[in-house]
Order: structure tokens, then sequence, then C-alpha cells
């Protein structure tokens, strides 16, 4: 028979669980309406790229991509060792340092593009790599946020919340993944 | 066996504590009510303003038309009055039915009646309700802006609502406000999901909760998945308006590539046809239970009722293309979409038959909660039968765009809601603040309010498929919708009516809750569900120990009982032969 505290940690591993798979769910549902915007506008273009525009940056998105992989296998080796009780540090400092220059590439991103003379209003396709890219930063942004609130987790004599990393790190591989569709897509093919 | 408890918190103690940053999901509950019957004033107001303009062009508006309006002597402009009416549709629908139904319901019945003691994640409901209220300040203060609010209709089509067809900030707070209350409304709905799968009572399966929370949660599952699809479509259109990007300009607006402006309503109306459902939902669930409560008998075919609001629900995600048969859509398309949402008529009608069931032979209380549950009934057959003709491709394209969509979408949306919320309030008052309201009054209330009610209505109906437009300033211009005067008129008088019906609710709703000294019974409408084993009004942690449920929501009329009661408890063992 179990004790009432694993019932407890039981309950709150399940309503966790639930609620992230939700949130999950949501965030995919808004990131889904945005590449059917897209599909739709390519797929009806007469040309695309739109006539007039050059190519499109590609090294940047790359770096961006090598960065914001790294930064997901870092978490991914934190949340492994974290679920057998190992507080290691490194894995989790070295993912947020490749998420935060993730963030930074994308500035890099809208300033090569604007010196490109390509501006979010030159046309459908630069709105489009605009907007998608400002609204995946700011789930980014968010997702930094969550990454932080693990920091108190790893501290010697702090509590064991594998859930809360479980969790954090959900998100984090979802954006990851919104990303590489984001890259294909968009700059690649 | 062991099973979860959640933590009893301490009794809040201070006004702060109590009745602003509330932790208590009946507080929440509450505060969403006042939120709701606040903009559930200001849209009526201004459904009486644009009423009174389609009745009397030109005359100034009574009363307080000359404070309003005083640069054309209290006679509301044309401007205005489309001010008017898209911020009627944005309030009515997202301020005052969603926080009403959802907001105060969802959050006061779904805890007590699966028998836990708050939501699964307390803080984040408080959050919900206080961006609501960001929300609603915002929206608020766009009528203050120096070209006015919103005036591209409720579903804000571009280009009527890009920068070319509403310059100002008016639209873009208004996107931003619905972009605010879209992520309010679906912290909820990750505490609704989450409470109703994680916390329900030991003993309590899914087709033992109340069909109140089937309809709670069928709800929150539509608003968790389909506001997002809003939420990326107003962000594009924020986005157009500020930072000149150009998904929705089309034409010389967009002088380079092409953006689609037809694009955003497909985006609105995969969010807003299941939107219809996520209003009409919860209200089916309150009257499927009230109709067996109030009849004194189980809920016919309870199950197939929570089936066919499954059904329903799945369904609504596939038929939003009937909204835009006029947008040159493929045939193939119209008919497919057509088709879809025939067929939604299938599980429409077994609810509906198993509500005359539950009626059937029935001893019926004519209580105000059920009074207002028959009118339910009777206003939702009117709608539903009625988008029978707006759902089908021919006939749509001669109705689309009048006044009968409107009336339909009123009879479905507006009077069904309104009184499935009327229904609520009256029913859950004992619990939610302690007090019966006045039987006597609630009647008056309701009498007066459903020939108010179904003269606008039905009028609008009319008017609409004798050929008069929706949106029109001055639709008497035009010599052949002249003869509508008069049925414009009756029109109007009788929203006044219905607006004069709704005082009688206010000073019985202000009396009970303010001045009533006489408390209300535990139990006063003798009905089993959880919430009615627990004092009225309902303690801060609910229920002292969490309760087993041994039989369903609607176990009344029982021969075998003898007890002395016809109905019993969740708590109790079925009683058999």
């Amino acid at each position: 028979m179990r004790t009432q505290a694993e019932v407890n940690s039981q309950y709150m591993l399940q309503a966790n669980s639930i609620a992230m798979v939700v949130v999950l769910i949501m965030f995919g549902m808004l990131f889904a309406t945005l590449f059917l915007g897209y599909a739709v506008y390519r797929l009806t273009a007469q040309v695309w790229p739109p006539s007039g525009m050059t190519a499109l940056p590609l090294l940047i998105p790359a770096v961006s991509t090598i960065l914001i992989g790294l930064s997901s296998f870092f978490l991914w080796n934190f949340e492994t060792q974290y679920k057998v009780g190992a507080k290691q540090r490194l894995p989790l400092f070295t993912s947020i340092f490749f998420g935060l220059a993730f963030i930074a590439s994308q500035f890099v991103l809208w300033s090569t593009l604007k010196s490109q003379g390509l501006f979010a209003g030159s046309n459908i396709f630069t709105s489009i790599i605009y907007a998608f890219t400002w609204i995946h930063v700011g789930h980014m942004v968010m997702a930094v946020i969550g990454l932080f609130y693990l920091l108190p987790l790893i501290a010697d004599k702090a509590e064991l919340k594998p859930n809360r990393v479980i969790n954090v790190a959900k998100f984090w591989h979802f954006l990851g993944i919104v990303w590489l569709l984001m890259f294909f897509t968009i700059f690649v093919i | 066996m062991a099973f979860y408890e959640q933590p009893i918190h301490p009794k809040p103690t201070t006004f702060l504590s109590k009745y602003m940053i509330s932790f208590d999901h009946k507080v929440i509950g509450k505060q969403f009510l006042w939120y709701g019957i606040f903009f559930l004033f200001v849209g009526g107001l201004m459904a009486l303003m644009i009423r009174w303009t389609l009745a009397f062009p030109g005359v100034p508006f009574p009363v307080i038309g000359k404070a309003l309006f005083p640069e054309t002597g209290g006679v509301i402009p044309p401007d205005t009055y489309a001010m008017l009416f898209t911020m009627h549709g944005t309030i009515m629908i997202f301020y005052a039915i969603t926080p009403i139904l959802i907001g105060a319901f969802g959050n006061f019945c779904i805890p007590l009646m699966i028998g836990a003691r708050d939501m699964a994640f307390p803080l984040l409901n408080m959050l919900s309700f206080w961006l609501a209220v960001v929300s609603g300040v915002i929206l608020l203060g766009s009528l203050f802006t120096p070209l006015g609010a919103a005036a591209g209709g409720w579903t804000s089509y571009p280009t009527l609502s890009t920068l070319v067809g509403s310059p100002g900030t008016g639209q873009t707070l208004w996107s931003l406000a619905i972009f605010i209350l879209g992520a309010s409304s679906t912290m909820g709905a990750i505490n609704y999901i989450t409470t109703i799968i994680t916390l329900r009572a030991p003993g309590m399966g899914y087709f033992d909760m109340p069909l109140t929370i089937w309809g709670l949660w069928l709800t929150a599952i539509l608003n968790a998945i389909f506001l997002p699809v809003l939420g990326a479509g107003v962000l594009l259109l924020i986005f157009d308006r500020v930072f000149g990007t150009t998904f929705f300009l089309a034409g010389a607006a967009a002088t380079s590539g092409s953006g689609d402006p037809v694009l955003f309503q497909h985006v609105f109306w995969i969010f807003g046809h299941p939107e219809v459902y996520i209003l009409i939902l919860p209200a089916w669930g309150i009257v499927s239970d009230l109709l067996a409560f109030f009849s004194r008998k189980p809920a016919f075919g309870a199950k197939a009722t929570a089936l066919s609001m499954t059904t329903i629900t799945i369904l609504s995600t596939l038929v939003y293309g009937h909204h835009m048969f006029t947008t040159q859509m493929s045939p193939l398309l119209t008919q497919t979409f057509m088709t879809l949402t025939m067929t939604i008529s299938i599980p429409s009608a077994i609810f509906f038959a198993n509500w005359l069931g539950t009626l059937w032979k029935g001893s019926i209380r004519f209580t105000s909660p059920m009074l207002f549950s028959l009118g339910v009934v009777f206003v939702f057959g009117l709608g539903g039968l009625t988008g029978l003709y707006l759902g089908t491709v021919t006939t749509d394209l001669y109705l689309h765009d009048t006044y009968f969509v409107v009336g339909h979408f009123h009879y479905t949306m507006a009077a069904s809601v309104l009184l499935g919320g009327f229904a609520a309030i009256y029913f859950w008052m004992p619990k939610m603040f302690g007090m019966m309201l006045s039987e006597f009054w609630a009647k008056v209330h309701f009498w007066i309010t459903m020939v108010g009610l179904n003269g606008v209505f039905f009028g609008m109906m009319m008017v609409g498929y004798a050929g008069m437009h929706r949106r029109l300033y001055n639709p008497f211009v035009y010599e052949f919708m002249q003869n509508m005067i008069p049925m414009n008129k009756m029109i109007t008088y009788s929203a006044y009516l219905m607006g004069a019906a709704q005082l009688i609710f206010v000073v019985n709703f202000v009396h009970a809750i303010f001045f009533k000294k006489e408390k209300a019974s535990d139990n006063p409408w003798e009905v089993g569900t959880l919430e009615w084993t627990i004092p009225s009004p309902a303690p801060h942690y609910n229920f002292d120990k969490i309760p087993v449920v041994k039989c369903g929501p609607h176990e009344l009329g029982n021969p075998n009982l003898t007890t002395g009661r016809d109905f019993q408890y969740q708590t109790e063992n079925l009683v058999e032969a």
C-alpha cells in the first residue's frame, strides 16, 4: 500500500504532466497556425521568393540551429542525470549559455536582413521571416526564464524536483523543434 | 486506499487576500461573475444604442445622448455606430458570456461538483482573472483614443481592421486586448482540464460527473486547442498595424509580394466556430442537469448526452467553412462544409431528444432555475433549427449578412447562454452567497425577459428574411427597406423591455447579497450532487473530508427510497429493490 507522501508525489507528477501536455498543444496550435498561413502564402504565390528579393543569409540561421541544438543536448544531459539524483551544474549552465547565444544570433539575423534592405514590410516573405522569428524569440525568452527557474534546484541542499526539470525541458525541446521546422521551411527550401 | 488530498489553505483574513488576490476558486468565480455582469451592462447599453439608431435614425439618444455625443446634439454618429456594434459583439462574447459561464461557473462549480478543495493550480487561476482585468481595461481604454475604438465588426476582418480600414490605435488595442484575454482563458483551460482529470473525488468516474462538468470540460478542451489559433491571427494583425508587415494587406496596399485578407477569415473561423460551442457547451451542461433536478427523475440518456456533446465538440472543429460560403470558395469545399455542418444535427438531435425525455412524465417543479432552463430548450431549439438555413449553401447565399444571421446567432449564442447563465445564478446563488434570490421576482424577470428576447431576436430574423442587411447605419435610405421601419421599432421596444427586465434581476441580486437577512439552507433545491452536501455558502476549504462517490448525479425519484427524500446524495449507495 502506498503512503500518503507517495500518493501526493504521484499526483503532482500526473497533474503537472497533464498541464504540460495541454500547454504544448496550445503552443503547438499557435505555431501550426503560423505554418499553415505560410503554406497558403507560399503555395498560392506565382513567384517565390517574391520578385526583387536577394538570397536569404543561410549562415546565421544555420549557426542558430547549431546553438539551439547544443542547448537542447546539454539540457537533456542535465535532465537525465538529475532524474537519477545527480545535480550536475555544468550541463545546465552550458544549456543556458547556448540558449542565450541563440537569442543573440537572432538579433544578428535581423540586423543582417536589414543591412540587405529586407525589412518587415518589404514583402510577404520578409513579413513571415520577421514575424515568425519574433514570436519564436518571445517564447525563447519565456523558456530561458524557465531555465533560470531551475537554478535553485542545483544547490547542494535543494530538494530534488525532477518534475520541474522535465517540464521546463519539454518546453525547451519543443521550441527547438519549432526552430528546426522554421529553419528548413523558411531558409533552406 | 490512500488518495490525494489537497491541503486546506489557511482562511484569508484581510480584505486584500479575501477579495482581491484570492487563490480560492470560489472567490475567483465570484470575481468573474461581477466582471461579467459589469460588461453585460456595458454591452447591453451599447445594444440599446444600436437599436435606438435603427428604430429612430437621426433622433437624439434619450437621457444620456447629449452627454455622450454633444457634437451631434445627442444623435449617434455613423462612425460611432460602427464602433458600437463592434464593441457590443466583442464585449458580449468575450467579456460577458465567457466570464460568466466559463469564468464564474467554471471556477465555482468544478471543484465543488467533483469533490475537490480547489483547482489544481490556484495561483494560475488567480493570474487568469487579473489578466482578464488587464484585457478589459485595455478594451475599455480604447473607447477613449482619439479616433475611437475598433469599428471593423467583432470578427475584425481585414481590410476593415488593418490600418487602411481602421487608422488610429483603437483597433490595435482591440487586438491586444483579445490576445491577452485569450492568454487568460487558456490559463483557465489548463486548470479546468487538469483539475477534472486529476482531482475527481474517489469513486467518481467520468460518467458519474454532473453534465455541467462535462460541458465545462469540453469547453476547456476547445479553448486550449483553438484560442491559440485566434492568438496567432490577432498577433499577425498587430504586426501589420504596428510593424508594417503585410500579412493581411492586398492589392495596391501591399506594394510587392501580396498578403491575403481572406486568410484572416479562415484563421478567425477556425477558432470562431468552435467558439460558438465554447460558449454554449457550459449552458447545455447546466441545463441538462437542471432539467433532471427539477423533473425529479434521472437525466434521460445521460451517457448519450455526454457523448453527444463530445461528438459535437469534435465536429465543431470541422465546419468553420460555412461562415465563408460567400468568399468565392470552391463548390467542392462549400458542399463538404455543408455536409459536415449538417452532420452536427445528429448528435444535437440526440441530446435535444434526451432533454425532452428527461421532462417526459417528470414531477416538474417550476422553480426559477427550471423556468430559465426550459427557456434555453425553447430558444436553443429555435436558434439551432434556423442554423440549418445558414449551413445550407443555397439559402445562405441569400441570407448571408442579413439580420437573419444576427437573429440566429443571438438565439443560439446570446439567448441560450444568457438564459443558461441566469438559470445557473438562480440555482447556485445559495451555495455562492448563502442567500436565495426572491423566487417571485425571478419568475417576473424570466417572463418579461422571454417576451422581450423573442421580440428582439425573432423580429431580427423576420427583417433579415425580408432582406435587411446588417451593419447599415440607416437602412431606411433604401426604399425597399422603408416598410421595415415599424418592425424595427417593435424590435427596439422589445429590446428596451428586455433591458428593463434585467433591472429586476439587479435589484433582486443586490438585495439578496447585501440586505437580505434570511440565510439559505444547505440544500434548498433538494438535489444530490456533491456541492449540496456541504454548508451554504460553501466553506473556504469546501470539503472537510474528501467525499467518496457511490452513485451518479441524477438519482432522483427512485421508488425504492425509504429515507423520506426523493433524491440521493452522490455519497450514498444506490438504493435498489
